[in-house]
């Protein structure tokens, strides 16, 4: 299981977490922060087990006894893993956690409840989350996982333990990639090799990466019909939000290479069509340039804004075209 | 695990269980029943988390013949194992379970194969030593539970009075239960001196276990662990989730002295605040108002609805002593804690106007209490 | 050395035109009201490329004398004031003598006039020089001719907005002064298209329609009211016809139009929560008034004024509209709806429209033979649509009457039912309040009998009637019921309350704890009583009897999350919005199933409500569908003669 890695990956949080096991000083909330990948569900799972093996090695799981094993494939009934669907959490899964923050475990008092990007918890959830933290009762402990501080209410954040995931510095996983065999493009969207190798496979990633970049070759030769590659390239790979969430990011990525030609350091990102754009970039300005990764970094708000997804692209063409072109 | 088995004494047992099994659960081996087989008995489980029940079929069960060849055990998906169980032709079937968890049914020509999952990833339920036991009467229990489950809250917000609190201390039982404007208390005694216990059980799980508990005087076994309750009874198990928190002190809460005390036939009082309440329903002001004046020995019942109408009522009592008092509550309580006695006289006592009362049976007055909060009317 | 000098004519004619004269659509007004004073009957307007190019101005009035003509283009002089007392008295349109100077000092105006048929006067003054004086043969009346707007103050030129938005405006401007004169024939024309037409034989529905189109004129009640210092004449639409803007109330002051924030929202208030949100109703009230209790001189547009007895005139307004609401069946005939399509005249829109040759709203070529033909049909069409027009005309003068008989009545019945005196304590007081809020007698009367049939998507309840079959929103429907009875709890003073054996202790933020530490005297006045319990906690031992059981601590919440919102809000208002979010929350949504006795049930709940066709936040309730338009949709009428005939 993925538990050997995770001891790699946190060595830190895992020694420590291994330490607070053993000598049973758990608190009742903590809170995880990182990017996706960074093993924040891996590392709440390994401490629930740590807590329920039956031969803990200094705190840490066997991962073969039967409570390990359980909670590794989700069915231990004392560890209540929550995935908040779409936009935020489900009135009946805010209902199902309440009733769980009330009631005892059903093998022993020892409960863990995972709650997967808590920033997606309504009011009401936050609230009853509040109201154990305060007085919790049992031997129940809370794991809250998110990406970002800053989502959460800070007076949830105030009453937790915080812990950050451990990141290997970008340069680091660009090498490590590399080594594999990864375009350093899956490096700077997830900092998890897995799901690199996962991406590799899908291929979406990396044919939309390779369109991105025609289109925006046309963008730099004046051509209008970059325009229709919105409609006829981008458009049918991009079907729904977490795609759109996807191309985002890899604008992002691109703005950033953009950023470093603009000063002229290698692109890292989009390595393969380097040169090209090295030379076309040049032609402009540094006024142009930087308004043009402006322009880039302002779609993510954008789309947040639930405009619609083929006409914020376009208007991008058309504000990129206008602002290399005049 | 390998047994052959009557079909409809199975059906029966499983249909027992598969009462707790919901479809949907966060936990995708709780949509599976468990099925054990042992030197001596067939159990099934199923469970939702809050409630458990293991039910069990014996070898010496006649109506079974159940055929023991191999023990084991292993876990199927509920609703299809019981749909193929209800349809299978003839009147016995048999089932085997190979290594890989694949489990084979047999009735007559049809041969079913089920994938199944290994029982180890079952929830593992508590056990209990037998030393821990607490023996009393089925139809006694029931009783206690149908009478106190009424005044639990079935509001979420405050979770913890949605239980009700069971506490036993010095050989006897104490169960309440409150919704913050009713209260309901049961004491009874029991045959042991040495256990204490404090829990709070979900009064959803109670109400279930007093549909599955027969109606006689047989014994039942109850055992209580650090996070669940257990039910034994007639070849079955019921295991109840406990709730976490403090309860709060209710004991407190009931009053000691009376001012004045309205003694009443159960069933009369209680239908004549049956038709209080039918104005008070209609005009969604759900009060009605007592008059009592023990000096000239007049109880009187008022119920009014602007635009609708009037009810004005001289009660029928056996007794009625102390001061003169007014008084005005919501007639549903009262109805509900009347029903709760039976037919029996009622002593129902008083203190001041805007202060709880009480209803409790005229013998036995300390085994069960009923608290209502009356209404401050301006 | 003199550093302050006078100013010079033409210097002080410029800055006065910078008041008066800010757009060409301010020339338009001004020239137009100067006709309107000249007696005239009949007004045409011309226009060209929005009035840059050219406005012109024909009036059959009374004429200006040939040797006054001069003196007419000077600043304050006017035929409209005669003495100091006349300020008060204002009759007239015009009265501040600054129109024609402000106008002729910023372009190049050409005036005809003629007191007699036959011989008149021409005057040409160009940027406030006086280039040509002559004789010329004209029939009585003026026509002033303004070309070259703006040609040598270039700023304003270029700070005017797109053609197509002027003209808007300037037709907007011209709209208005039509219908506050339904007895002049105004016209108005660009670039050789007309663009409005009025009849001017004084009939303001007329007029209307002329101006917003048959349908929507058909879509409108008149309204009239008086009192001791106030007359109200006018139309206000239906609650089904709205618009996204205020400006489609015109607001009529002795014939002026004015613009008055307090008097529109009395109009809007008058529909209470008939209108839905954000929306507003179009309406044209006349108000006629003693000039004395208006000054006019407050702006130079003249187009804000000061109202003595503000308050009582907006009171005026507000309950006769509401009155007027009240007797009408509100229930939207929905095939109506349906077929007619958009017929919306969205001023944004306006600038696109223009530019095609639209005619929806307009007619071509207007002879008064066209419009006495609408007239015919809209009559027809008025005795078709609403079935009791003229009731209702009746109704308007004797409503108030008529209610308190209705309401004793009632009450006397009710006694006789339950003999029993005690039933209604005080049965005065009881019709007094009653009155003071909500009609009841109509309202009722006109709900129809429904016959539950079937709930249909588990949306919406489908029920017989006598006249075809509607069909009930029960979401809005259990909202109205529910509001209703939630405006009466709260309003009542049923202050019982429900002792609490656990009392409920509430945790909030400081900020959030401070804001209501400050309310808890309101909160107490609503039922609901908090007490201090440690740092920003409240406890609360006790609360109303009227919460629904069951959900008594998620009902304080909201309380006190509606005080927390919307921070200092009245205790009606507080207790209305209240209502309307409990009444939204808790009632049962789309696709929620209801059996048959439950559907029932919300039905007959509903015909009690007292205004069962909107819920409280404006939507309709139910739709009809009337016998004769199911059976047009399924073309079953054909021949109107012979379905006559059948009837008979």
């Amino acid at each position: 299981m993925g538990k050997k890695d995770i001891i790699a990956r946190q060595p830190r949080l895992t020694a420590y977490f291994a330490d607070l096991i053993q000598h049973k000083k758990l608190v009742h909330a903590y809170l995880l922060t990182g990017p996706a990948g960074s093993g924040k569900h891996e590392l709440a799972l390994w401490v629930a087990a740590g807590l329920f093996c039956q031969h803990p090695v200094k705190g840490q799981p066997c991962g073969k006894c039967g409570e390990c094993q359980r909670i590794f494939s989700g069915n231990h009934p004392d560890v209540i893993d929550l995935l908040p669907a779409g936009n935020s959490i489900k009135v009946e899964q805010t209902r199902f956690l309440k009733s769980e923050f009330n009631s005892s475990g059903v093998e022993s008092r020892q409960k863990i409840i995972i709650i997967e990007n808590a920033e997606k918890m309504t009011a009401s959830a936050a609230n009853s989350l509040l109201k154990f933290i305060e007085e919790p009762s049992g031997q129940i402990t809370v794991f809250l996982l998110v990406a970002s501080l800053n989502q959460l209410l800070p007076t949830i954040v105030s009453r937790c333990q915080l812990f950050k995931m451990q990141l290997p510095s970008e340069e680091q996983r660009i090498q490590t990639y590399q080594q594999e065999g990864l375009n350093t493009l899956l490096a700077g969207l997830t900092v998890d090799i897995q799901t690199a190798r996962q991406l590799a496979d899908e291929k979406t990633v990396l044919e939309l990466s390779k369109r991105l970049t025609q289109w925006f070759l046309k963008i730099l030769n004046n051509e209008w019909l970059a325009l229709v590659d919105v409609q006829v390239k981008f458009m049918p790979l991009i079907t729904n939000k977490d795609e759109q969430n996807l191309f985002i990011q890899l604008l992002e990525l691109f703005s950033k290479d953009l950023l470093r030609c603009a000063i002229g350091t290698k692109m890292v990102y989009f390595q393969d069509q380097a040169l090209q754009f090295k030379q076309r970039l040049t032609k402009y300005s540094l006024t142009k340039q930087l308004t043009a990764v402006e322009l880039l970094l302002n779609q993510p708000r954008l789309q947040q804004e639930n405009i619609n997804f083929q006409n914020l692209l376009e208007a991008l063409t058309l504000q990129l075209i206008k602002c290399y072109h005049g | 695990m390998k047994f052959s088995i009557k079909r409809t004494a199975f059906i029966q047992r499983l249909t027992n269980v598969q009462r707790t099994i919901a479809s949907k659960t966060t936990i995708p081996i709780l949509t599976g029943i468990k099925l054990t087989l042992t030197n001596e008995k067939l159990i099934l489980t199923g469970s939702d988390s809050d409630i458990s029940i293991e039910a069990a079929i014996i070898k010496s069960d006649d109506n079974a013949q159940l055929e023991i060849e191999e023990t084991g055990a292993t876990v199927l998906p509920a609703r299809f194992f019981s749909e193929i169980i209800k349809k299978l032709p003839g009147d016995t079937f048999s089932l085997n379970t190979f290594e890989n968890q694949q489990t084979q049914i047999l009735a007559g020509k049809s041969i079913f194969k089920v994938n199944g999952i290994s029982a180890e990833e079952y929830p593992h339920l508590p056990e209990i030593e037998i030393s821990q036991k607490i023996t009393l009467a089925a139809d006694l229990l029931k009783k206690v539970i149908n009478q106190t489950v009424i005044a639990a809250s079935n509001q979420e917000s405050r979770p913890i009075l949605t239980g009700v609190h069971l506490t036993i201390y010095q050989g006897q039982l104490t169960a309440v239960a409150t919704d913050s404007h009713r209260l309901s208390q049961r004491k009874i005694p029991l045959d042991i001196n040495d256990l204490n216990y404090d829990v709070i059980v979900p009064s959803r799980s109670l109400i279930e276990l007093a549909r599955m508990l027969p109606d006689s005087s047989e014994k039942v076994e109850l055992r209580i662990s650090e996070n669940q309750m257990l039910c034994f009874f007639d070849q079955t198990v019921f295991y109840s989730r406990l709730l976490e928190g403090n309860y709060p002190d209710t004991a407190q809460l009931i009053p000691n002295n009376s001012e004045t005390e309205l003694e009443v036939n159960a069933n009369d009082f209680l239908a004549a605040i049956d038709r209080a309440s039918l104005l008070s329903h209609e005009g969604n002001y759900n009060i009605v108002k007592l008059t009592l004046d023990p000096k000239q020995q007049l109880a009187k019942i008022y119920g009014n609805s602007p635009e609708v109408g009037t009810i004005n009522e001289v009660l029928n009592f056996e007794s009625l002593t102390g001061k003169s008092l007014e008084i005005s509550f919501n007639p549903d309580y009262m109805k509900d804690a009347l029903h709760s006695f039976g037919q029996t006289t009622v002593k129902i006592n008083f203190t001041q106007p805007l202060r709880p009362f009480t209803l409790t049976p005229s013998e036995n007055q300390s085994n069960f209490i009923q608290l209502i909060t009356p209404v401050r009317t301006f | 050395m003199t550093k302050i000098k006078e100013l010079p004519a033409i210097l002080a004619d410029q800055i006065a035109a910078g008041e008066v004269v800010e757009r060409p659509a301010s020339v338009v007004k001004e020239l137009v009201e100067n006709a309107i004073d000249a007696q005239s009957t009949q007004i045409d307007i011309y226009v060209a490329d929005s009035g840059l190019s050219l406005i012109k101005v024909i009036d059959n009035g009374q004429g200006i004398a040939a040797d006054e003509l001069e003196l007419a283009f000077r600043r304050h002089s006017t035929s409209k004031l005669h003495d100091k007392n006349g300020l008060f008295k204002i009759r007239t349109l015009g009265f501040r003598g600054e129109a024609l100077p402000s106008i002729a000092s910023v372009a190049d105006v050409t005036l005809k006039t003629a007191m007699t048929d036959g011989q008149g006067m021409e005057i040409e003054i160009r940027g406030g020089q006086q280039l040509d004086k002559k004789i010329i043969a004209r029939p009585q009346g003026t026509e002033v001719m303004v070309r070259s707007l703006f040609y040598n103050t270039p700023a304003r030129l270029k700070y005017l907005k797109s053609p197509q938005t002027e003209l808007a405006v300037i037709s907007d401007i011209v709209d208005r002064l039509a219908l506050g004169h339904p007895e002049i024939a105004l016209s108005l024309h660009n670039n050789k298209r007309v663009l409005l037409q009025t009849a001017g034989n004084n009939n303001l529905q007329q007029t209307i329609s002329a101006i917003y189109g048959v349908k929507n004129a058909q879509q409108m009640l008149p309204v009239h009211a008086n009192d001791l210092d106030f007359a109200v004449e006018g139309f206000v639409s239906l609650p089904k016809l709205t618009r996204a803007t205020k400006n489609y109330i015109t607001l009529l002051l002795n014939g002026r139009y004015i613009r008055n924030y307090q008097l529109t929202n009395a109009v809007i208030k008058g529909y209470g929560s008939k209108l839905m949100v954000g929306r507003y109703p179009m309406a044209i009230i006349a108000l006629k008034l003693d000039p004395v209790l208006v000054d006019v001189n407050v702006h130079p547009t003249k187009q804000e004024v000061r109202i003595s007895k503000e308050k009582q005139l907006c009171e005026l307004i507000q309950t006769t509209i509401y009155q007027r609401l009240a007797t009408e069946n509100l229930i939207p005939d929905a095939l109506a709806d349906f077929k007619a399509g958009s017929t919306s005249l969205n001023f944004a829109d306006l600038d696109a429209k223009l530019n095609e040759t639209s005619q929806q709203y307009r007619y071509q070529d207007q002879a008064p033979v066209v419009t006495k033909q609408s007239l015919k049909s809209q009559q027809s069409a008025e005795k078709k649509a609403a079935k009791t027009p003229i009731i209702a005309t009746e109704a308007d003068k004797t409503i108030i009457i008529e209610k308190r008989q209705d309401l004793t009545d009632k009450l006397k019945n009710w006694d006789q039912k339950y003999q029993n005196s005690q039933v209604l304590e005080d049965p005065q007081a009881t019709v007094n309040s009653k009155l003071k809020t909500i009609t009841t007698g109509p309202a009722k009367k006109r709900f129809p009998d429904l016959r539950y049939l079937v709930q249909i998507h588990d949306t919406y309840l489908l029920a017989e009637a006598e006249d075809g079959f509607y069909l009930v929103d029960q979401h809005a429907a259990q909202e109205r019921c529910k509001y209703e009875y939630f405006r009466v709890a709260m309003g009542k003073v049923a202050k019982d309350q429900q002792a609490l054996l656990v009392p409920l202790v509430l945790d909030y933020s400081t900020s959030d704890a401070l804001i209501i530490q400050k309310n808890i005297a309101k909160l107490a006045e609503v039922g609901v009583q908090l007490e201090e319990f440690g740092q920003n906690s409240f406890i609360i031992h006790q609360h109303p009897t009227w919460f629904e059981d069951g959900k008594e601590e998620t009902m304080i919440r909201e309380m006190i999350d509606c005080l927390l919102r919307d921070g200092k809000i009245s205790i009606a208002a507080f207790r209305e919005q209240t209502a309307i979010n409990m009444s939204c929350r808790l009632s049962i949504k789309a696709h929620h199933h209801l059996d048959d006795r439950q559907a029932q049930a919300l039905l007959s709940q509903l015909a009690e409500c007292e205004n069962p066709f909107n819920c409280p936040h404006g939507r309709p309730v139910l739709v009809h569908f009337s016998q004769t338009a199911v059976e047009k949709m399924f073309k079953r009428i054909q021949d109107p003669h012979q379905s006559q005939r059948n009837q008979l």
